[in-house]
């Protein structure tokens, strides 16, 4: 049964985390948690339409998603550059934006703001004092943890499985996916958001009756 | 979707994927599963652990 488009905007989950390889476990496991609560992932990374603009694509996702988890832990100056990236606060203003001025349907819109440390973030984001942010420690069961009771208190839904039982499955489906990678010829360290999401998706319809 | 609306399906992703088809990600991931619960049984990982 399709969706409809408010179903589909309930279920959304705007993933606005770094994309770097230091924080790659942290992502792949919000990812993954999300779509074991059975939530649809989100991300601008699944566009990879060159001609479309990068901040187009970040407002196309934030209309269509009631949720953003928000991850501000990545502060630490470019190497290159000797400078921080502000692109996720920026898009936590962006969909704080949209809730505070969207209207109606974007009113309920529920954002997770993670860090490492729970008040470290109010030092150079001193507007955000007030919001509850999460410490996730930069450990991937604590970003399980956090993501999935924030989707539980969210959602309202009430049949989520444990924290501890979705890391089970995650650390399972880790140690399978070189195996299926290999079948595939695919290399797991290079697998693209859209790669990961249905990959997830199909390991755990497959290890989930539904 | 009503708020306490129970959700019982995982919706599948947004968009395609891009290193392989859709079919041979599904394929690639019933082999290894398979092979696995040949292995070990039946392996609902979620399956009676919700909270």
């Amino acid at each position: 049964m399709t969706e409809t488009r408010s179903q589909a905007y309930a279920r959304s989950v705007f993933i606005n985390c770094p994309f770097d390889d230091k924080y790659i476990q942290l992502l792949d496991a919000i990812t993954f948690t999300v779509m074991a609560c059975k939530f649809v992932a989100r991300s601008a990374l699944e566009i990879e339409d060159g001609s479309e603009v990068r901040i187009e694509k970040i407002f196309k996702i934030v209309a269509e998603c009631r949720l953003g988890v928000h991850d501000l832990s990545r502060t630490e100056l470019d190497a290159e550059h000797l400078l921080p990236r502000f692109n996720m606060p920026l898009e936590l203003g962006i969909f704080l934006g949209a809730k505070r001025f969207g209207g109606d349907e974007h009113r309920n819109k529920s954002a997770l703001i993670l860090d490492t440390e729970r008040f470290r973030c109010q030092k150079f984001i001193s507007d955000i004092a007030g919001q509850d942010i999460k410490a996730h420690g930069g450990q991937p069961e604590r970003c399980v943890e956090e993501v999935r009771n924030w989707l539980l208190s969210a959602s309202a839904t009430k049949d989520l499985p444990g924290p501890d039982a979705i890391t089970a499955a995650y650390t399972q489906y880790l140690a399978e996916l070189p195996s299926i990678c290999a079948l595939r010829r695919l290399n797991p360290r290079k697998l693209t958001f859209n790669d990961k999401t249905n990959l997830i998706y199909y390991w755990l319809k497959a290890s989930e009756p539904l | 979707m009503a708020k306490s609306e129970k959700i019982s399906t995982i919706p599948p992703p947004k968009h395609p994927p891009t290193s392989a088809t859709r079919s041979e990600l599904r394929q690639a991931v019933r082999e290894v599963i398979a092979a696995r619960d040949g292995r070990t049984g039946n392996m609902n990982v979620l399956k009676d652990k919700k909270k």
